[in-house]
């Protein structure tokens, strides 16, 4: 064509090949700029994690018992005491770090899991990316809670590994179908094909090409198993699967519902864990929410040229 | 029609997938849950005879090869027949089943379908006029779905029941009535079916809200929206017929992932109502051992989110005509 | 092959303006916001194709967005003034003052569009018969449901496709037949003004050709006036009877189709014609214009395409050249041609442009020879002799005519 076809590239947020480490330090910093919910996620998220690391050198014994049994928040108890005259503060500070761990392990487990069948397939392609992607789709849409909760009544675990791994390999299905819609779709893109005709190895066109550009969206995914694992922990731990002497936030949960501190209105004992799981859920999804904004620049408050812009209306040309 | 087979044939195959897990999963079982069961089985009273054969079928680890065992299987839950359970013995398992699933369909579908229907429409609202109260009240809602369904629903216990004593505190209806369509029984079952069905709403709420917003401002720029505007369209039907009417198609196709979250919230909301539904008997399930009830608990609800699936699916179908032609 | 303007009116249709836009700014906001449209001024002729080319990015369909008030945030028009006169002489409509109620009315019935992708602008999950039927509710309430699917049908006829196609859905059609159903609905309402936003440039050359082919066959038959957005100046040479051409949100050129096609007289314009292929007319080698256009946001010194010019002199970097009636001797040399042609005249005034090259006092020797505005293309062999002397005044304004603008 000619010059005159040049259109400016208003609003481009296409991902770009072989950006450096400072471009993107760069870009995250605008990122946080542009995105207050992403940095009010990441507060959140900070102060747990210097909970869970710290926290336990301030207190005594979670798990000791105390002579006063019930007991209302007070200058001594600050989140009061439970049935047995523990400290309820000591106990959520405690279950952090567990609680966390499980969160972690298992979104991290299952987001390389979600790689290999999401991005593995979409690379592939072919008949095993047919079959891994409905194998995806079924997974997708088998309830995965009673299926969590059966295994772990039969596998009856003792430490938390059990819990993550079942997590882990239940909950990779969501950003797996994900992560492959987008591989598929960056395969066909210019330097990737580029890539592919110069002759470079497969597997480092994955490693050097593919996945630096797909970064927000593992990352994104990992928030959302990260979420899914401890949601569903709280929810096992809660009906007394797994061992119920662990201290977690759903143990705590799980003594405070079979010691009745409903009736007896210890609303300081199940308030706290559940307050942590909530507040925790939250600062994950602020900052998912932060990536979907620097993502789609459409949900930011003040919007970019209307759509009007030429490239996206020349890409979605008639075919 | 090729996209309805399409997806018939996905869901036949989603279901075997789950029938077929279902047979694998015992075998996590330490020991031999055949013996533990009946043995626990003779302390309760006689079993009913031929159920050794029964169970290990049911629980697929009967005798002969993988194959033999598989097929044993299919040919008892074909005859819909899933085992005694422990914990109500020797009630058959299919009937246990019967007995609680509706409460948990009802509550949970209503609850829903409720919660699906506000929350698109406060989404669309926030999304089109970006308005600030709306948008101010996403950040609770997102706090509200990071929320358990079952803590959710121990403060609600403990604020409405505890404190205020408006409602019951648990149970699906008045103990004292018979079970029946008259009108104090629905009337007890409505009472009762509040709090946890706010407790449903409540959670799922900012999902819907969230999703639909950020659709709704991803079509406001679409073209046909825009043209919609020049064409002088009543801004009513631009916002229904053309800018909700698009934006709406993500969040049924995500309908899927959503209900297996529902699903797994509200099976254990339940166990904090003591809600005669579904969650509440696995949990006794799992309580007591109770294997051939918790397989049964696991088939039916996969047999229903895929079955509920199927159906928005459907609608999916009508609701775009593009996925109706040959692709 | 040509395609015959539509627009042979008559004398009353002439100078009759149908819509009037004075002074039209509009930025896009930002930190440093974007001034895309420079206080442009246009009119449209009763009956007429205007066209407006440009490279992409110049403005044009901003502007064109701006006259109906369809600017999208954070584009705001911060200056202007829209006129539409309607045709039994009643007051003109201020668009800019129009009530959100009474702007919804006016839209469409008056003024309508066609978009450049056809497939973008009708809604994906509703029946083409639908999409009409809105448009008919919004508008004539009092149409009823059958009257509303007779039309329809009528209008589908009427851009050559089988009516059986009402019930069908957006992506059951292929690209030309999309946007024929886009002219069909921009039809619906019999509106006097149309404008077309690039309706062809998403389409393959022949499909092209049959759309213009009809868009000019429609104008015949109905007589609405039509703005055309395009970057390609040759097909606007060939279908409008008037044309401006835009760049960096300004007018630098405004004349008579006809004679831009015979010789241009802006540098630009001369450059955007070497940089499209005539789908109509005879071959010719395709050039680019080298650099590309400015950046909006800044400041502009000067003449905004100085730095792309390969005339560029004197003036050109800090002064502002501002868009005015070409110079004696060409405008004189054309009238005297158009005298003789007889009553065209009134044309002469409708040719402006904003180059230095044309200002006899910064540029005394006057412009080049492919830039002297020759309308008869007769490459200046019009002997001096016959310009000399014909009713110039000394302002360099032509004497005859009212000024436009």
């Amino acid at each position: 064509m000619t010059t005159t076809a040049i259109a400016p590239a208003a609003g481009a947020t296409e991902p770009r090949p072989g950006r450096g480490l400072s471009a993107r330090l760069h870009g995250a910093a605008g990122a946080l700029r542009r995105s207050p919910r992403m940095l009010v996620g990441l507060i959140i998220l900070l102060f747990f994690v210097l909970l869970a690391v710290f926290g336990p050198l301030f207190i005594h014994n979670p798990n000791a018992l105390g002579t006063e049994v019930l007991g209302r928040p007070s200058a001594k108890y600050w989140l009061g005491t439970t049935q047995e005259g523990q400290n309820v503060l000591y106990q959520v500070i405690a279950a952090t770090g567990p609680t966390l761990e499980v969160g972690f392990v298992a979104g991290g487990i299952s987001t390389v899991l979600s790689l290999l069948i999401g991005v593995g397939g979409a690379f592939i392609g072919g008949i095993s990316d047919e079959a891994l992607n409905l194998f995806t789709n079924v997974i997708l849409v088998i309830p995965v809670m009673p299926l969590v909760i059966v295994i772990s009544a039969y596998v009856q675990a003792k430490s938390l590994l059990p819990t993550i791994i079942i997590i882990a390999f239940t909950g990779w299905a969501g950003t797996a179908r994900v992560l492959r819609a987008l591989a598929l779709s960056m395969r066909s893109r210019d330097y990737i094909l580029a890539a592919r005709v110069s002759g470079e190895r497969p597997w480092r066109i994955v490693v050097v090409e593919l996945l630096p550009n797909m970064t927000a969206f593992i990352v994104s995914g990992f928030i959302f198993t990260v979420i899914f694992a401890i949601l569903t922990q709280a929810g096992l731990a809660f009906l007394g699967l797994g061992n119920t002497n662990l201290l977690s936030w759903g143990n705590m949960l799980y003594w405070a519902q079979a010691d009745q501190a409903l009736t007896s209105g210890a609303w300081w004992w199940f308030a706290p864990p559940g307050l942590c799981i909530a507040l925790l859920g939250t600062g994950l999804s602020l900052v998912n929410f932060g990536l979907d904004e620097v993502l789609n620049p459409r949900l930011r408050s003040v919007r970019p040229v209307g759509g009007r812009t030429k490239a996206r209306r020349q890409a979605a040309g008639s075919p | 029609m090729r996209y309805f087979t399409r997806k018939v044939g996905f869901y036949v195959l989603a279901l075997w997938g789950a029938v077929t897990l279902n047979f694998f999963l015992p075998r996590f079982i330490p020991g031999n849950p055949v013996e533990v069961l009946l043995a626990r089985m003779t302390e309760s009273g006689n079993p009913p005879p031929g159920e050794y054969k029964v169970l290990s079928s049911v629980l697929g680890i009967g005798g002969g090869n993988l194959l033999d065992q598989y097929w044993h299987y299919l040919r008892q839950l074909s005859r819909l027949n899933l085992g005694v359970s422990i914990t109500e013995f020797p009630t058959p398992v299919t009937h246990i089943l019967a007995q609680t699933l509706p409460w948990t369909i009802v509550l949970v579908g209503t609850a829903t379908v409720i919660a699906f229907l506000i929350g698109t429409t406060l989404g669309a609202l926030a999304g089109w006029r970006r308005s600030r109260f709306l948008n101010n009240l996403l950040p609770v809602t997102t706090f509200l779905t990071a929320t358990p369904y079952f803590w959710l629903a121990l403060v609600f216990l403990y604020i409405f029941g505890v404190v205020l004593h408006y409602l019951p505190l648990n149970g699906g209806y008045d103990p004292t009535l018979d079970i029946g369509w008259s009108s104090s029984f629905i009337v007890s079952a409505l009472q009762h079916s509040v709090l946890p069905g706010a407790t449903i709403v409540l959670a799922q709420l900012g999902g819907w809200m969230l999703s639909m917003r950020n659709m709704t401002l991803t079509t406001l720029s679409e073209d046909y929206v825009w043209a919609a505007e020049a064409k002088g369209i009543r801004p009513r039907r631009v916002l229904l017929g053309y800018a909700a009417r698009n934006a709406i198609l993500p969040s049924v196709t995500g309908f899927a992932i959503s209900l297996g979250f529902v699903v797994s919230g509200s099976i254990i909301m339940e166990i904090v109502f003591s809600y005669p539904g579904i969650g509440y008997t696995l949990l006794q399930a799992v309580q007591n051992d109770d294997y051939a009830l918790m397989q049964g608990i696991f088939l039916v609800i996969c047999l229903v989110v895929l079955g509920a699936n199927f159906l928005v699916d459907m609608l999916y179908g009508f609701i775009d005509p593009r996925t109706r032609q040959a692709r | 092959m040509r395609v015959q303007p539509a627009a042979q009116t008559g004398a009353e249709g002439r100078n009759d303006a149908v819509l009037r836009a004075s002074h039209i700014s509009v930025e896009y906001g930002g930190t440093v916001p974007t001034r895309a449209v420079r206080d442009v001024s246009i009119e449209l002729h009763r009956g007429e194709m205007l066209g407006i080319a440009g490279e992409s990015g110049c403005g044009k369909s901003t502007l064109a967005y701006a006259l109906t008030r369809l600017l999208r945030p954070p584009a705001v028009m911060t200056e202007g003034q829209v006129l539409f006169c309607g045709r039994d002489g009643a007051a003109p409509i201020d668009i800019m003052q129009l009530e959100p109620e009474a702007l919804r009315r006016f839209r469409w019935t008056v003024v309508s569009m066609v978009f450049q992708s056809a497939m973008n602008s009708l809604n994906p999950v509703i029946s083409l018969r639908r999409q009409f039927s809105d448009i008919f509710e919004a508008h004539v309430p009092e149409m009823d449901r059958e009257a509303r699917d007779r039309r329809s049908r009528e209008l589908l006829e009427m851009v050559g496709i089988d009516p059986s196609r009402l019930g069908g859905f957006p992506h059951e059609l292929s690209g030309g037949m999309r946007q024929r159903v886009g002219i069909a609905m921009a039809l619906a309402l019999q509106p006097e003004i149309v404008i077309m936003d690039e309706p062809t440039t998403a389409l393959d050359v022949v499909v092209q050709r049959e759309i213009l082919l009809e868009i000019a066959r429609l104008r015949r038959e109905l007589g609405f006036s039509v703005i055309f957005i395009t970057h390609d100046l040759p097909m606007l040479v060939d279908l409008s009877d008037r044309l401006a051409v835009m760049y960096a949100g300004e007018i630098v050129e405004r004349a008579p189709a006809e004679w831009v096609g015979g010789r241009p007289a802006h540098p630009y314009t001369l450059g955007l014609q070497a940089a499209c292929p005539d789908l109509l007319g005879e071959r010719r080698a395709l050039q680019g214009i080298p650099g590309s256009p400015p950046d909006l946001r800044q400041r502009l010194r000067g003449c905004a395409f100085a730095p792309r010019c390969q005339y560029v002199f004197g003036p050109c970097a800090d002064i502002h050249p501002v868009l005015s009636p070409l110079a004696p001797p060409a405008a004189a040399v054309i009238e005297s041609v158009l005298d003789r042609d007889g009553g065209k005249t009134s044309k002469l005034n409708d040719w402006a442009v904003a180059c230095h090259l044309h200002d006899r006092t910064a540029n005394p020797a006057g412009p080049p020879d492919e830039l002297a505005g020759d309308p008869l293309g007769t490459g200046g062999l019009v002997p001096p002799a016959v310009g000399a002397g014909l009713g110039v005044d000394p302002t360099g304004r032509p004497a005859r005519g009212q000024d436009q603008l």
